[in-house]
């Protein structure tokens, strides 16, 4: 018996092994065989992201010869690090975010764009300067960008709206107006949902950050980043209130907070197109299209679901994007380096993702009706306008342990939803800010 | 595990049963142990829903899976095999199963191997600090994986010797070499297997030794014609927990090896999920395909689960 | 031994002290090192890491308090409920035909990696009723949903609504929930190796107690459990150290969020996301540390059975 079954899982075992192995002819190398070596990247992209990118180098590898190794991972700040400091680096890594970036610069673990003949000046040329400012620490150019993602979007359900004569919100009253008359006809305004793992609560972040964006300009939002006024100043917690009379009044949020912390961030909008309808409105980045398209592969996109611009708040700053973006930096300068850097920071490589869908390239001299759906193109066009004003993602740009993955500030908006005390909460972000997370060295 | 039969010692002192007593003492029998029957078969069931919840939901396409629950695709019977499809055509699963095969059994061997000698040598040589030892050894138990990546990278990258390897590929040692994963993987299984063998070890009858050894018997032969055989529940044991452990890695692999062609299937099955997340019911069927082996194992080692191997082998 | 010379142990024990030595034992001298230096490890700072945990001073983000107190909850309750369902299993299957299937069946979320564990467990933890397992028997019987993995209330008031909503830390719904999955993941483990010293008593000894006339119960209390004593200490044992180092279950659930975080998980947080090797070290050096009353527990057991041997 105990056998019977040793040869039933073994045979499934086998059939496994064989029947993967004969989808495995993997492409072999074209072009000059030694021209170019094997760079090697580290990412975070797998599924249809990874097809994407292959694609995407596939071009350079039959031009150069030069074959990409790519190992992608969620845990991409983990491998980074310990391979960093394990001496191990990889040629190039593109991570999600940006405070890894700026400390590895600092510490001199990356190689300055300018080691790659051309490099620098392509990125230059190429990128708004607010994203080439970004790039460089201490003055050196050390990143490039890839996949952009504009945060400025709120999703909702167009046959909804058009059923219930509900017009676009363009500044923040009519939004709450309009969530008012929502709940009077009987039904539920915002889907907000906010688990993802140690990342829990960025939605809520992104959010208050257009808050703080639309309400209070570029110069305070920058001054908000630097630190250069308290976390808990006023304004900040202005901003904060005003996603908590999103997420916090009664019968606003489908579920009420349980719902919001429970529910994984790439299925809030998934309520919006039930029949009837469980929510009108749910904001998260324009990276929000690829889970909708996925879900209902039957609608149409700008038609069955589309997105309107973040409401204005003060009309001076009306249109402002934040968004963040992948950023691509090297480890060292070798020809097959920053052969594959060009590539993949240049246009036309960036404009074959562009094509499959899912990916906003910073890149302006990507074409803007490459882009598969009129959606695509309305967010990247927000995002590239030179008349945008724009700002990068507020808590990457945070240091670690305030912003970022289990950071003070998203932990604040968790305990925030569950009705946490918000003069106690912005106080304790503070003293992640100013209190380092770790002892320093008395000098 | 069978019942006694009760001995019959004389035909005409016990009276034969009319058949329909039988069946009635029988079936009392059984009844007396239903109880029985239904705890076991009520955990099993209770043990089963979430691994039954995967495996029906491999089966079902991306975008029911996120709507309604597993249950319903059995009101339903709406079923593909798209998942698995593309599980199976990922580029590199089939290279990934070899490498994760590669990985794991020279891995399970030496582990097994060198913590048994160690073992014999805790369990039945007398030598000073040999308790002190043991229990250091044991408290490794608690070294978390993660605090040894960077200090072992270090290491590893100092030390690699890039010769290709023929027949299995990468390095001869360090970073991206299969020698380093063994190495590292004995190395984190050892506490745990020098534990248990020990203890497995320590138990067997003395006189087992003292009548060997009197008789001349050196420590390899006590420990290969002695100790092994009869230790045969405990090595398969160990032996299907490590080949587990090891199958199952993915941050060792993903740290040491680095190289994507020498990656094992957890690896490879990790780049099957976008960096948000999504597409995760692809896992739900990678986790059965990698599933198939191991259970494989489980099985041919249960019959080294045999009661009674020491039998007899008690003298009095 | 006759024969036997002093140097013949250490033979036998070089290759495994050599390769702990490495991979083991030099991380930790490594890590040790590193808890006395700042997040870099470059300049020295005492024990100024030690009275970090200590102090707590950031309890949003790194709750060096809360952390140990869910430790010690894994301890008890996983740890207790592991090992005796374990045993009782083994020892249940092992009377039945069948032995083998049963025993697979609890066996296979061993089999599970952790990656497909936590997809299984957001499919019965989810909230919505429509596509959680767990919350849609709930509502299917009048009860409402909860969130299991985020609420961090009192789990008494979920079934009986008696007592405080809040009770202190570590006593939350959601850890309850992670630690069940740990159970079911692990009373595999805990039953094979049962199991495994089970076969090795010698039939003739049950044989011989069923003849006396003993029930199964007696045999259980009076014969099973004391000749399995070794083998309990020993699932017992590491399961204990593996509460301590728990890491993989909380980090592909809850990542650590919704105070879950337990040691494993703070340390991977600081030493690798906020790439602080210093306080990152200090931790793993407390979960070093906390292994030590185990083995103290360990020391006496030894030198009890050595004595009777």
């Amino acid at each position: 018996m105990k056998r019977l079954w040793f040869v039933l899982f073994f045979s499934i075992a086998a059939l496994v092994a064989l029947a993967a192995c004969e989808e495995d002819e993997g492409p072999s190398p074209t072009g000059t065989p030694g021209a170019l070596g094997a760079v090697d990247v580290l990412g975070i992209w797998g599924g249809d992201e990874l097809a994407s990118f292959e694609a995407l180098v596939a071009p350079w590898e039959a031009d150069t010869g030069g074959t990409l190794e790519f190992l992608g991972t969620r845990d991409i700040n983990a491998v980074l690090t310990a391979r960093v400091a394990g001496g191990n680096p990889p040629d190039v890594a593109i991570p999600a975010a940006f405070g890894i970036f700026r400390d590895l610069a600092q510490a001199g673990n990356l190689t300055p764009l300018s080691a790659c003949p051309g490099l620098e000046e392509q990125v230059r040329a190429n990128y708004p300067e607010a994203l080439v400012d970004l790039g460089t620490v201490d003055g050196t150019l050390y990143g490039g960008f890839m996949k952009a993602g504009n945060k400025a979007t709120v999703w909702y359900n167009p046959n909804a709206f058009a059923a219930n004569n509900y017009e676009i919100p363009t500044t923040y009253d009519e939004l709450i107006a309009l969530s008012d008359q929502i709940v009077t006809d009987g039904g539920t305004p915002w889907s907000i949902a906010e688990f993802a793992n140690g990342g829990s609560g960025f939605p809520g972040s992104d959010f208050i950050q257009q808050f703080v964006f639309l309400e209070f300009g570029p110069d305070v939002y920058d001054q908000w980043v630097n630190h250069e006024i308290p976390y808990n100043d006023p304004r900040i917690k202005a901003a904060w209130e005003k996603y908590g009379a999103i997420a916090l009044t009664p019968g606003y949020a489908l579920g009420g907070p349980d719902q919001i912390v429970a529910t994984t961030f790439s299925q809030g909008a998934f309520p919006l197109f039930a029949d009837p309808p469980g929510a009108y409105m749910h904001y998260l980045g324009s990276f929000n299209e690829r889970f909708i398209a996925v879900q209902f592969p039957n609608l149409v996109a700008g038609e069955d679901f589309s997105f309107f611009p973040f409401p204005a708040i003060t009309p001076d700053f009306a249109g402002g994007v934040t968004g963040d973006a992948n950023i691509v930096m090297i480890f060292n300068s070798e020809p097959t380096t920053c052969s594959f850097a060009e590539w993949i920071l240049g246009a036309e490589a960036q404009q074959i993702w562009v094509e499959r869908g899912g990916f906003t390239a910073l890149n302006t001299q990507v074409p803007l009706d490459a882009y598969p759906t009129a959606l695509a193109r309305q967010a990247a066009e927000e995002l590239t306008n030179p008349d945008t004003i724009f700002r990068f993602d507020a808590d990457d740009a945070m240091p670690a342990g305030v912003g970022g993955d289990n950071g003070a500030v998203f932990q604040g908006v968790l305990s925030y939803v569950r009705g946490g005390n918000l003069d106690d909460i912005l106080a304790g972000i503070e003293a992640a800010f100013t209190a380092p997370p770790s002892p320093t060295p008395t000098p | 595990m069978h019942e006694r039969e009760p001995a019959t010692a004389d035909a005409t002192a016990v009276p034969k049963q009319s058949p329909g007593a039988a069946f009635a003492s029988a079936l009392g029998k059984k009844l007396a142990r239903l109880p029985l029957h239904l705890i076991i078969i009520g955990i099993c069931i209770l043990w089963l829903i979430p691994t039954l919840a995967l495996f029906i939901s491999s089966f079902r396409e991306p975008a029911d899976i996120s709507t309604s629950g597993w249950w319903n695709a059995i009101k339903d019977f709406d079923f593909t095999f798209s998942n698995y499809d593309t599980v199976l055509s990922q580029r590199n699963m089939g290279r990934s199963f070899v490498n994760s095969l590669i990985i794991t059994v020279p891995s399970t061997v030496l582990s097994i191997l060198i913590a048994a000698f160690a073992a014999y040598a805790f369990a039945w040589m007398r030598f000073p600090g040999r308790n002190l030892l043991f229990l250091l050894v044991v408290a490794l138990l608690v070294v978390p994986l993660q605090m040894t990546l960077i200090p072992i990278l270090n290491l590893y990258t100092e030390l690699r010797v890039d010769k290709e390897l023929p027949l299995i590929g990468g390095a001869l040692f360090g970073t991206g070499s299969f020698v380093g994963m063994w190495l590292a993987h004995t190395g984190y299984g050892l506490p745990f297997a020098v534990f248990l063998l020990r203890n497995f070890f320590g138990s067997l009858p003395k006189d087992l030794f003292e009548s060997a050894y009197l008789d001349g018997a050196s420590d390899l032969l006590v420990f290969f014609r002695i100790v092994l055989p009869l230790s045969g529940p405990a090595i398969a044991a160990l032996a299907i927990f490590q080949f587990l452990w090891v199958w199952n890695d993915l941050l060792v692999a993903l740290i040491y090896l680095g190289d994507p062609d020498l990656a094992p299937m957890t690896l490879t099955i990790t780049s099957l999920v976008t960096s948000f997340g999504t597409q995760y019911q692809l896992l739900t069927a990678a986790a059965f395909v990698s599933m198939a082996l191991p259970l494989a194992i489980f099985f041919a080692l249960q019959r080294y689960f045999v009661q009674g191997l020491l039998a007899g082998a008690v003298k009095g | 031994m006759i024969g036997r010379r002093w140097w013949t142990p250490w033979l036998w024990l070089a290759p495994a002290l050599a390769i702990l030595g490495i991979f083991l034992i030099y991380p930790v001298v490594d890590t040790v090192r590193r808890s006395l230096y700042d997040k870099t490890s470059s300049s020295f700072v005492g024990l100024d890491n030690f009275q970090y945990i200590i102090e707590n001073p950031q309890p949003l983000t790194s709750d060096t308090h809360g952390v140990l107190l869910n430790n010690l909850l894994w301890i008890i309750v996983f740890t207790g409920v592991t090992v005796t369902l374990g045993l009782v299993f083994a020892v249940l299957a092992n009377r039945v035909r069948y032995e083998a299937i049963a025993k697979a069946i609890i066996f296979i979320p061993m089999a599970i990696s952790f990656v497909a564990a936590a997809v299984i467990w957001r499919f019965m933890y989810e909230f919505s009723s429509d596509t959680g397992t767990v919350n849609a028997i709930l509502t299917s019987v009048g009860g409402d949903p909860t969130p299991w993995l985020q609420d961090t209330g009192a789990p008494q008031t979920w079934l009986t609504q008696v007592g405080p909503d809040d009770l202190p830390a570590p006593f939350q719904i959601n850890n309850i929930a992670l630690i069940l999955v740990g159970i079911w993941m692990w009373s595999g483990f805990a039953m094979v190796i049962m199991s495994a010293g089970l076969k090795g008593i010698p039939t003739e000894i049950l044989e011989a107690a069923r003849v006396d006339g003993a029930n199964e119960w007696q045999i259980f209390r009076r014969i099973m459990i004391p000749m399995l004593s070794t083998t309990i200490v020993v699932v017992a044992t590491t399961l204990v150290i593996n509460a301590l180092k728990l890491f993989d279950l909380v980090f592909v659930l809850t990542g650590g969020r919704f105070e879950t975080d337990v040691i494993a998980t703070l340390f991977f947080t600081q030493a690798f996301v906020f790439r602080d090797f210093g306080v990152g070290a200090a931790l793993a050096v407390v979960l070093l540390l906390a292994v030590i009353p185990v083995m103290a527990i360990g020391i006496r057991r030894f030198q009890v059975q050595e004595e009777t041997r």
